[in-house]
């Protein structure tokens, strides 16, 4: 990947010009389908970008040094990781990426709740601690999973190319790998039911209880960007379509992108919340499971080979 | 599982919530911002008095009274309208419209004070239905006073009281223990 292209991929597709549009769809879709399936009205599609600019005009509430340093650069982290992680995404063809970006994309998309569990205890509020504690716990349960899913698809493509993960032919391991990804998306998207760690009403908003303002508005962005990179990747990697006229393929992305927030909205209106315990038992025993499932069968063709 | 074809009959149907300009009917007796009919106003202040939001405020002048009401500090309580005397205050039905700046919504009533028909001088308004619960029937000599300033009708129940004297041996009654 040339200097150039990095350029290209992080400013415009897929990374911001398209993301944060992108991103504050997302918000809204999820926001209106859900209140559809409540009988509710929802908000106007302008709603996210309007909440934005409200918040990035507000005053920031003055705080002492260290906990506005990091109250300020948390969100910003999030958010730059959120756009450096969609811009490794091999949306279209020609964008190959280099050797090892999966491990990057690995690192990049689990920045946003790292920032979230250190913002919580950051901001010394007791419910914020809370949500970060439950974040902590819960990313936990959830990325062994997500990250075992992950290496047996590298594995079986034998690359840690993203590229060449996604164009690998259809195999027998694809199937519980993306399912387990799938698996993964509510709860590292913190919808119901688990949305354990940001729990509206019953501790606030978790993490982000204290924040306000600009700051604020960054979470808002850094949450909806990771709407953006989550079912992109899941796109990404279940579907390694490429028809070659890089505009059909970005229809194809942003489509499925949006056909699987439908799906999420969906089980989202669909559930009720759980407790930690059982988001993470869930977890260590449905993901962990399918997760295993498509490990094995990555392995085990080599197995045959080391045998015989 | 049979959560979801709930979710599916509301996505088809009519959402229940309503966009912000429409609103759902009000019940029969609801309290809406508080509407004043200067005419029957008397300037007497109780609305203020009892306010305790300060959303009503009356402030006196030389020859009239101005009436203050401020929609976004009203708690709708109404307090106001229940001890207003001349019955010049009510709520009306409907709910306070939404507004954009703040005071957009408030309002100011000038209640003007009529001239005393003796002296001249401006004088606080009367009402005859204020004095019906005081005096079962209204004589004229009570319907002559209402509209006299407080001086003029302080003057002339004093010369009535005179009068009354000069033909008793005693103001109070006939005959002193």
């Amino acid at each position: 990947m040339s200097w150039e292209k990095a350029f290209l991929a992080l400013l415009i597709f897929p990374g911001m010009l398209y993301a944060v549009p992108m991103a504050w769809l997302m918000l809204w879709l999820e926001r209106k389908l859900r209140a559809r399936m409540q009988g509710r009205m929802g908000p106007p599609f302008y709603q996210p970008f309007f909440d934005f600019v409200k918040l990035m005009a507000k005053r920031p509430i003055l705080r002492p040094r260290t906990d506005a340093v990091l109250m300020t650069g948390l969100p910003l982290v999030a958010v730059s990781a959120g756009l450096v992680a969609l811009a490794l995404l091999p949306v279209v063809q020609a964008s190959k990426g280099f050797a090892g970006d999966l491990v990057l994309l690995v690192a990049f998309i689990e920045v946003p709740s790292l920032c979230a569990v250190l913002a919580g205890f950051a901001s010394r509020s007791i419910f914020g601690q809370v949500g970060a504690t439950r974040e902590a716990v819960l990313s936990v349960a959830y990325n062994v999973p997500f990250l075992t899913a992950i290496v047996a698809l590298a594995y079986s493509a034998h690359s840690l190319l993203l590229a060449d993960i996604a164009a690998a032919p259809a195999s027998w391991v694809r199937a519980p790998a993306v399912a387990t990804i799938l698996l993964c998306l509510p709860v590292k998207l913190r919808i119901n039911p688990f949305s354990v760690s940001n729990a509206e009403q019953e501790i606030y908003s978790g993490p982000a209880t204290e924040f306000g303002g600009p700051q604020l508005g960054m979470w808002e962005l850094a949450h909806g960007l990771e709407w953006v990179v989550l079912t992109g990747l899941a796109v990404c990697l279940g579907l390694p379509f490429h028809t070659g006229a890089p505009i059909l393929d970005f229809a194809v992305f942003a489509g499925l992108s949006l056909v699987l927030v439908v799906l999420l909205s969906f089980v989202a209106a669909g559930t009720a919340r759980l407790k930690v315990a059982q988001a993470a038992r869930f977890y260590w025993r449905w993901g962990m499971g399918l997760a295993l499932v498509a490990l094995i069968l990555a392995i085990l063709p080599g197995i045959e080979r080391f045998v015989r | 599982m049979s959560i979801f074809p709930v979710l599916i009959k509301n996505l088809r149907t009519k959402p229940v919530t309503l966009r912000l300009p429409d609103e759902a009917p009000h019940p029969k007796d609801f309290r809406g911002p508080v509407k004043i009919e200067v005419e029957k106003c008397i300037g007497c202040g109780m609305c203020a008095y009892v306010c305790v939001s300060y959303a009503v405020r009356v402030t006196e002048n030389e020859n009239s009274c101005e009436w203050q009401y401020l929609p976004g500090r009203c708690t709708f309580c109404g307090r106001c309208a229940a001890v207003c005397p001349g019955r010049a205050l009510r709520m009306e039905g409907g709910s306070v419209p939404a507004y954009l700046s703040a005071g957009e919504l408030d309002e100011t009533h000038r209640v003007p004070y009529p001239a005393c028909p003796e002296c001249g001088r401006p004088s606080r308004p009367g009402a005859e239905h204020i004095l019906m619960r005081a005096y079962s029937e209204l004589t004229e000599k009570v319907r002559e006073n209402i509209f006299l300033c407080q001086r003029c009708r302080l003057r002339r129940s004093q010369k009535d009281l005179w009068a009354t004297a000069g033909r008793s041996s005693h103001p109070r009654g006939e005959s002193p223990a």
